[in-house]
């Protein structure tokens, strides 16, 4: 390959990775995708390009068109302004590369490739983006240098020469792009270092694309018997659940259930809430958002986690929930308008305020009680205790004979808890785990379940208990959530996925509350992947985490306390004697307090550096100099020409004159201050004078 | 040999790569988006790491210019000189290199490539605008590697001096006519060809191979060889320039005259006698290099009281009638070139 070949080629690449960062992120058709490849892989060949390339007026008609149609369309139609402008770059590019081109049109291609990058942080934060990135940053390199060096010698270079360089193929060898990609580790250092630098001070006034949402079935205060089974096999991960690892060797994964909410009515297809009132929770961001009343007597257990961009706006808490707050105090969000959740004093669920628009991915600390009451007080609660529960989580749905039998014929126990237990163990003992149920038609699920099929998975299992419970009196709900998560040994963390999705029962127990029954058999139907697959997607999983956590979620609190740790290790060179005041402001005040001030201090050291860096360039412009000399002369029909350097149009200038103008000091300090030396304002000052002097003396 | 310190300049190309990055920020600030502060950061540094690069570039670039003998006022020769890459690992890349202050409009050269410890040997056109001792002019060593966003570049100031020959003319009328009008008669002389006529001590520009090696190693110093000239004519010029009132250009071009007539003659083979204002250049190897190093020197002198002596051409500051020579004045230069 000679130099050309690989300069085309690396334009490709990048133009290929422009691409795919837009692509991959989902939002665009099949056709569009295929249809960027396909240009990019046909212009590959530069000769057919060269051939049959579209005429300019052409390409800026389609432009105009396309222009005119997507306008109407983000005002009028589809109102996705954001998604139309992209669509529009990627056009404009495609029409970039199939028309004729100079070196400033390869200029405007790699600057709207780079826009693709830009649009693809725009629509998804998630890892994906990394992946091209990187790519972009070592092909950006490779080809910005390559394009550059193809141009200077264009420009210093007669014909055949730089024809010579182009086709050389030993010009850039291998340690060219070798060094060239340390290049860009060491622009990525830097970027990174920058990134982590500046003042996360936003507005978040301008346009944002809605990040895309995993659609999560079955979380909704309405759902029909089979809904969760269907997300059994999607592997997504839900959220990641960070815990001590001293916590972590004494749990039982399996045994950890994170719950969402709760459905009581049940008509024997359908679950539905009869509790919808919620109560609407304005946050303060340095106090728990979520207080349950629930007081531990067991040293509770503390979590983060960190939830993915649902489509389901709830937050999730393992049993027995005691509080949660926020592990940022979002400063912005805070600032910028009131946040509040809803609350479901009933149903125990705590759902967020348009999550989509504000939120992408979530991140919070909570603590839970795991362990759970003692199985003597709850042998103590008799069945007249358990009259306090609302009637909903009594009620029953029209059972069938066969199911009626099956429930008589269950041993009768004396206390609720015990009966509860009982029919748990019946159930898990007797019924069997599968995700393989057929469409029952318009058969009734719980006859299905009970008398004909004996198997089903975790909403069967759930519901079943349910109306086992309450057949014997005993209030029960269905509860949402997941179960278990995989631990992941490289980030020390839980990764729940939708497949860990479950349901399982909350039944009242009186004075005891609420307690945890589930009768589901684990499931040992899933196939698991190989170890490698396992291990590759555990590290992609705990980079994914990571990505989250400290480029994604980084902001202002982030860096405060990043300074105030920074200030704890380096405290031995503070003075000691600090007012107790001071000292006891915790973290997430201070971020606020500094906030609102750097919001515009920011803009205005910005300000006044571009004020200043203008003021510089006035002081010292050599082209204001050379305009200075060239307006001295226009009262005397003398005009520069922009290719005339200040010695030719001096020269000129005499003889057009036809007088001996006495310019070689001015020039002398002009040449100085172009091209380095010692320039000193005054003496050309006094020289542009004497010479304004002679001119009118002279030829007036 | 000094090369001032490096300096830089934004490209137009970076002003709008600075423009994008600084719009990306703002999206940055009113969005929130950390992915839009990551661009804006690499934006920032691909800005820095293109001042580190091309600093890189032009770091430890050794040039030397190569001084070429025979350079006449206004006319463009090759200004040759050599770059020496002194880094041990980097190579250096585009880099062009310009005269400081140039009259011509002929491009400026350009190296691709240097590799580390490289040398590349190069030159562009180049013309000194006056006749006499001139400093080889200062070279601007720049580039905007790697990605043309940032120009950086160094003047490197050799401070060698070399002497530049007036321009020659092309003339209207060959010495050849001249002597055939006013010339002297053909007669035997020392020249370069025929029977040995005696040994003289060297002068510059004499050729090498007339060396005589005996008696230069007999003396102690150079020593060469004179032959016998068979019918050559004498050309002999007198110059004759006193009056310091005399246009710049004018006396130039009296000179530029001087010099063209002399070169033709001595191409044509004649034995050249030249005369500046009243006193004779002393040449006995009749070499160019010293009648127009003369020329290259001359300055007005104050007028001296002496009697014109015969001569083939008399090329003077002012209009002169004289019947045995070729006179060349302000007045008649029309005639001339």
């Amino acid at each position: 390959m000679n130099f050309k070949h690989k300069l085309h080629a690396c334009s490709c690449a990048l133009l290929l990775i422009g691409f795919a960062s837009v692509l991959i992120t989902g939002s665009y058709t099949l056709p569009v995708s295929l249809g960027c490849l396909l240009t990019v892989f046909y212009y590959f060949w530069p000769e057919k390009i060269e051939a049959r390339s579209l005429p300019v007026w052409a390409s800026n008609l389609t432009a105009l068109i396309v222009l005119t149609y997507l306008t109407f369309d983000s005002f009028r139609g589809s109102m996705d302004l954001i998604g139309n402008g992209i669509a529009f770059v990627i056009l404009l590019l495609i029409l970039k590369l199939i028309s004729k081109k100079t070196a400033r049109d390869w200029l405007q291609i790699y600057a709207l490739s780079f826009v693709h990058i830009v649009a693809a942080s725009n629509i998804s934060d998630d890892l994906s983006f990394a992946m091209p990135f990187l790519m972009y940053l070592v092909f950006a390199t490779w080809t910005l240098s390559l394009f550059n060096i193809q141009e200077q010698a264009r420009t210093h270079l007669d014909k055949t020469s730089f024809e010579m360089n182009l086709n050389s193929k030993t010009f850039v060898s291998r340690s060219f792009f070798g060094f060239t990609a340390l290049l860009s580790v060491f622009v990525l250092m830097f970027a990174l270092v920058l990134f982590f630098i500046f003042p996360r001070v936003s507005f978040h006034n301008a346009l944002r694309r809605a990040g895309a949402t995993q659609n999560m079935a079955g979380f909704s205060d309405n759902i029909t018997l089979g809904t969760i089974g269907n997300i059994k096999t999607n592997t997504t991960i839900a959220m990641r659940i960070e815990l001590p690892a001293i916590e972590l060797s004494k749990l039982n994964i399996e045994h950890l259930y994170w719950r969402a909410t709760s459905l009581d009515r049940f008509d024997g297809r359908r679950w539905s809430q009869t509790f919808k009132s919620t109560q609407r929770v304005f946050i303060d961001f340095d106090k728990p958002i979520v207080k349950t009343g629930h007081t531990p007597t067991t040293p509770p257990f503390e979590y983060r986690v960190f939830l993915q961009n649902l489509s389901t706006p709830l937050l999730f808490g393992a049993d027995r929930l005691i509080d949660v707050r926020w592990d940022k105090p979002m400063i912005e969000r805070y600032l910028r308008q009131a946040f509040m959740i809803f609350k479901n004093e009933e149903n125990q669920s705590f759902e967020l305020m348009d999550q989509q628009r504000y939120l992408s991915d979530l991140t919070y600390r909570a603590t839970s009680e795991l362990s759970l009451p003692d199985e003597a007080l709850l042998s103590n609660v008799s069945f007249l205790d358990l009259t306090a529960a609302p009637k909903p989580y009594l009620q029953l749905p029209p059972l069938s004979e066969q199911t009626q039998n099956i429930l008589k014929s269950l041993p009768k126990k004396p206390s609720p808890f015990a009966q509860a237990k009982e029919i748990e163990r019946f159930l898990s003992q007797n019924y069997a785990y599968t995700l393989d149920v057929q469409d029952i038609g318009q058969a009734d699920p719980m006859d299905y379940f009970f008398s004909k099929k004996k198997k089903g998975h975790c909403e069967y299992f759930s519901t079943a208990l349910v109306v086992a419970l309450r057949f014997f009196g005993i209030p029960a709900r269905e509860v949402m959530g997941f179960r278990g998560g995989e631990y992941n040994p490289y980030g020390h963390f839980l990764a729940v996925r939708q497949s860990d999705a479950h349901t399982w029962v909350e039944a009242f127990m009186g004075n005891q509350g609420w307690i945890r029954l589930d009768a589901t058999p684990l499931d040992n139907t899933l196939r698991k992947p190989g170890l490698f697959f396992k291990s590759l997607s555990q590290s992609i999983d705990y980079l994914r985490l990571r990505w989250n956590k400290y480029i994604i979620d980084y902001d202002l609190q982030s860096q405060v306390n990043i300074v105030i740790s920074l200030g704890k290790k380096f405290s031995f060179l503070k003075k000691k004697n600090v007012t107790p005041s001071e000292k006891d402001v915790p973290p997430s005040l201070w971020s606020r307090k500094i906030s609102l001030p750097l919001r515009f201090v920011w803009p205005a050291v910005l300000s006044a550096l571009l004020i200043l860096g203008l003021w510089m360039k006035k002081q010292t412009s050599n082209p204001n100099l050379i305009r200075r000399i060239e307006d001295t002369f226009k009262p005397f029909g003398v005009v520069r020409k922009p290719e005339q350097t200040a010695k030719t149009f001096l020269t000129l200038a005499k003889e057009h004159l036809k007088t001996p103008i006495p310019y070689e000091n001015l020039l002398a300090i002009f040449e100085k201050a172009r091209y380095g030396g010692d320039f000193d304002p005054k003496m050309f000052e006094a020289e542009l004078k004497q010479l304004k002097i002679f001119l009118k003396t002279k030829l007036s | 040999m000094n090369i001032q310190r490096f300096r830089i300049q934004i490209t137009k190309t970076g002003y709008l790569f600075l423009l994008l990055a600084l719009s990306l920020g703002f999206g940055a600030l009113n969005t929130g988006n950390n992915l839009l502060y990551l661009l804006f950061a690499m934006m920032l540094s691909f800005i820095v790491l293109s001042g580190i690069l091309s600093q890189n570039s032009l770091y430890l670039l050794e040039p030397t210019a190569h001084l070429t003998l025979k350079t006449y006022a206004n006319t463009p020769f090759t200004l040759s000189f050599e770059v020496k890459n002194n880094k041990t690992l980097f190579p250096a890349y585009a880099i062009s290199i310009s005269p400081v202050r140039s009259n011509t409009n002929l491009p400026s050269t350009f190296i691709a490539k240097l590799k580390s410890q490289g040398k590349c040997l190069s030159g562009f056109l180049y013309a000194f605008d006056k006749r006499g001792w001139n400093l080889l002019p200062n070279l601007k060593f720049e580039t905007t590697y790697p990605f043309g966003l940032v120009k950086k570049f160094f003047i490197f100031e050799s401070g060698q001096k070399t002497l530049v020959y007036p321009t020659l003319l092309p003339l209207k009328q060959t010495p050849q006519n001249i002597t055939d009008q006013f010339g002297d008669a053909s007669r035997i002389k020392k020249g370069e060809s025929g029977h040995p006529h005696g040994v003289r001590d060297f002068v510059f520009g004499d050729p090498h191979r007339y060396i005589h090696w005996k008696s230069s190693a007999r003396i102690g110093k150079l020593r060469v060889k004179e032959f016998e000239k068979q019918n050559q004519k004498i050309f002999k010029l007198h110059l004759r320039i006193q009056n310091p009132h005399l246009p710049l250009d004018t006396q130039e071009t009296l000179i530029s005259i001087a010099a063209s007539l002399i070169t033709a003659a001595s191409m044509q083979n004649m034995v050249i006698i030249l005369v500046i204002n009243h006193k004779s250049i002393d040449n006995p190897s009749q070499s160019l290099d010293v009648f127009l190093s003369a020329l290259a020197l001359f300055q007005i002198t104050p007028p001296a009281q002496a009697t014109l002596e015969p001569c083939t051409v008399l090329i003077s500051d002012e209009p002169t009638a004289f019947q045995e020579a070729a006179c060349i004045s302000p007045a008649n230069l029309q005639d001339w070139i």
